[in-house]
């Protein structure tokens, strides 16, 4: 039921160009209950895709503080994919968004939920990631933060 | 969840010495925050954290141990020793500083360089406590004998309300005695 609503296209103005590239390492739904299986997850996705121990683990603790983000501001639960493209390590959590009044604006409760502020976890993401970026939408946030692999070998990938 | 963190609280040497095993997420934050305040009250002496088991540790519960370690009673020494790398990578990145143990310590179990320093400061501690209290005393005595004088005042300053009202009193009633004599001796002169 989870995986119908983040099939490619029900979610209008997320971006999908990098979310068809590349290998699909991890594709999983969390919940505040599933976040240490999430993270095994995470810590082994990233090791398969040729990362070292130590850049491993700040994956998985980006990974983590974003899908902790979505449990407590997005509604209880989402979704993390991550995609190894070339030497990149591209990681997507999306939410189910909170529910948005009748009369506020549009996108503005999705929106608050991902602000960035110094020293919460977003900006650690923020800081630790190579490249980050927000979408939202009415039907929830996702988030990209892309991770270069340090020392990557190649041909791990395509093994 | 809550259920992948435990604490454990064992008094050794003299030290409270605390371990934090499995995933300090932000989901267990709070409950770690209480429940590790709780154990470091129970065990008396400095407090070593261990955190050789700590599995896991993201930014809220990064905030949650950094409060735990700033908010012990005064007097507490705190100090981390067998620090993973990653947790201190995290503290470090949100400018949480901590009290390290330097790795030449390593392990916690075997930590007997600083054990006399640190009887040396307890004592100085148990001392400064001591002299402050006696302190408290003096003052609390300094503090009763102003009371005492304060009550006296103003028993005196009521008695002498009273004498100057009755001495207006007397006047008034001499002034009318005047008055009389005054008066007898103006129908006698005209009688």
């Amino acid at each position: 039921m989870m995986a119908d609503m983040w099939s490619r296209g029900s979610v209008p103005g997320w971006a999908v160009s990098a979310d068809e590239a590349g290998r699909l390492v991890l594709d999983q739904a969390f919940d505040a209950d599933s976040l240490h299986e999430l993270r095994n997850a995470v810590l082994a996705a990233a090791v398969d895709a040729g990362m070292p121990d130590d850049q491993a683990a700040q994956v998985m603790l980006a990974v983590h503080e974003l899908a902790a983000n979505a449990v407590l501001h997005g509604g209880g639960a989402g979704w993390a994919r991550m995609r190894l493209v070339g030497a990149q390590l591209h990681c997507r959590v999306s939410d189910i968004g909170e529910h948005v009044p009748d009369g506020q604006a549009h996108g503005t409760g999705a929106a608050a939920s991902w602000q960035v502020q110094p020293g919460h976890g977003l900006w650690l993401v923020q800081n630790i990631a190579d490249n980050f970026s927000v979408a939202s939408s009415l039907g929830g946030s996702a988030v990209n933060a892309v991770f270069a692999v340090r020392e990557f070998r190649g041909g791990v990938s395509d093994q | 969840m809550a259920g992948c963190l435990r604490i454990q609280v064992e008094s050794r040497n003299g030290l409270c010495v605390l371990r934090v095993i499995g995933d300090l997420d932000f989901l267990a934050a709070e409950e770690f925050a209480e429940r590790a305040e709780q154990a470091v009250l129970a065990v008396p002496g400095p407090v070593v954290m261990n955190l050789s088991c700590l599995t896991f540790i993201d930014v809220r519960g990064a905030r949650a141990l950094a409060r735990v370690t700033q908010t012990l009673p005064a007097g507490r020494q705190v100090v981390i020793c067998s620090c993973p790398p990653d947790v201190r990578l995290i503290m470090d990145v949100l400018g949480l500083s901590l009290n390290y143990l330097p790795a030449d310590y390593l392990p916690a179990d075997n930590w007997i360089a600083p054990l006399s320093r640190t009887h040396e400061l307890v004592n100085q501690v148990q001392d400064a406590r001591l002299h402050a209290s006696v302190a408290r005393l003096h003052a609390q005595g300094v503090l009763d004998e102003l009371m005492n004088v304060s009550i006296r005042l103003a028993s005196t300053r009521e008695r002498t309300g009273l004498i100057r009202e009755q001495g207006q009193q007397t006047m008034a009633s001499a002034r009318a005695a005047r008055e009389l004599v005054l008066r007898s001796r103006q129908e006698k002169a005209l009688s």
